[in-house]
């Protein structure tokens, strides 16, 4: 199938975000730097995340309650698709994702002609990133899952640097999982089931510059039980 | 007064008691037309099931188990099969509330972009 080639124009960067004031200025500012079109998704936030992010000359989708990364990331996707965009890259709000690497990103699902482009924080080896023992056998088990749900191999099937592309990403606007690596694990296997091209590359993560994550490793490895569980009985959305 | 007439009576109390309670929930405002009905007709099982215990004696005595036994079971199951068809309500109401969220996130950037046109 010949499609579009995917270029800095007709990619729109989605960033989701709750509560990222004191980050998403910088971040914004890097992509507008780049040329990049970008919609902020301010998840609920009740700081200065969404008027930040209209003062930086982007378009912003305010969501009235908070849904989740998963729902944040719809509302997104349906802009993109409003818009006609041929893809979107998902970018985190806290300055974890290197704006350099978009273009690997884009580069990537154009030469592989892919659906879905994964950055992976350990395809190369060389992560720096610090998880307890418990979160690193979880995620090799959610990244051997992934692999085999999408006949690729991912070693990361719970980054949030992405891209998506059409028609996937107009199937994904309608149907998106929003519970917890709804927007991530789940998104690949649903992909991968529904006979999408899934393909990962490497793109190391920064440390985040400012805040923590949100979740314990408790609520991680809880979680993850419940989204593997969804998987493995094939309870996940189908697109 | 005999076990069969005490189960009886136990079980219209408890039917009418929770009768009065739905009743008032609903004139109240907090529940609307479908769920007052359902949970009266659910009520109104419960007044009648003391009634019903002669009739399903021989059902209770085929299975090995007591009429009350039986009973309970089925009201069991009647609360299992409405709380499975309330969560499928709550999920469709979700689904309904993120699509909303959406299209007003939607409006609201549209008139954002208006507003800003106006202004240049």
């Amino acid at each position: 199938m010949t499609r579009q080639p995917l270029t800095k124009q007709n990619v729109l960067i989605v960033v989701p975000a709750l509560n990222e004031a004191a980050s998403i200025g910088e971040v914004l500012s890097s992509l507008n730097e780049h040329g990049h079109p970008t919609v902020v998704v301010s998840d609920g936030s009740v700081d200065a995340t969404a008027d930040i992010a209209r003062a930086s000359g982007v378009a912003v989708l305010e969501l009235a309650i908070n849904l989740g990364v998963g729902g944040a990331l719809r509302a997104g996707f349906q802009y993109a698709c409003r818009h006609h965009y041929e893809a979107i890259i998902q970018v985190d709000a806290d300055g974890q994702h290197p704006v350099s690497h978009i273009n690997k990103l884009i580069a990537a699902a154009n030469d592989l002609n892919a659906d879905m482009v994964v950055g992976s924080r350990f395809a190369d080896g060389s992560s720096t990133m610090s998880v307890s023992s418990i979160r690193r056998v979880t995620m090799r088990v959610l990244a051997w899952s992934a692999s085999r749900a999408t006949h690729s191999t991912i070693t990361d099937s719970t980054s949030g640097f992405r891209l998506i592309r059409q028609p996937l990403l107009g199937r994904f606007s309608r149907l998106f999982a929003s519970n917890y690596l709804g927007d991530t694990y789940e998104a690949l296997i649903a992909a991968g089931r529904a006979g999408f091209v899934v393909r990962e590359i490497s793109a190391p993560i920064r440390e985040r510059s400012v805040g923590e994550s949100s979740s314990s490793t408790a609520q991680s490895f809880l979680q993850t039980i419940k989204v593997f569980t969804v998987a493995l009985l094939q309870l996940h959305t189908r697109i | 007064m005999s076990t069969s007439v005490l189960q009886v009576l136990f079980c219209a109390m408890i039917g009418l008691g929770s009768t009065g309670w739905i009743y008032r929930k609903a004139r109240r405002g907090l529940l609307n037309f479908r769920y007052t009905v359902g949970w009266l007709l659910l009520s109104a099982f419960g007044v009648m099931a003391g009634i019903m215990i002669p009739v399903i004696t021989p059902i209770a005595n085929l299975l090995a188990i007591t009429p009350a036994a039986l009973l309970a079971i089925g009201g069991i199951i009647l609360l299992v099969v409405i709380c499975v068809q309330l969560s499928i309500s709550i999920s469709g109401l979700h689904e309904r509330q993120r699509r909303l969220t959406e299209e007003l996130a939607h409006l609201r950037q549209t008139v954002d972009t208006i507003d800003r046109d106006q202004t240049r």
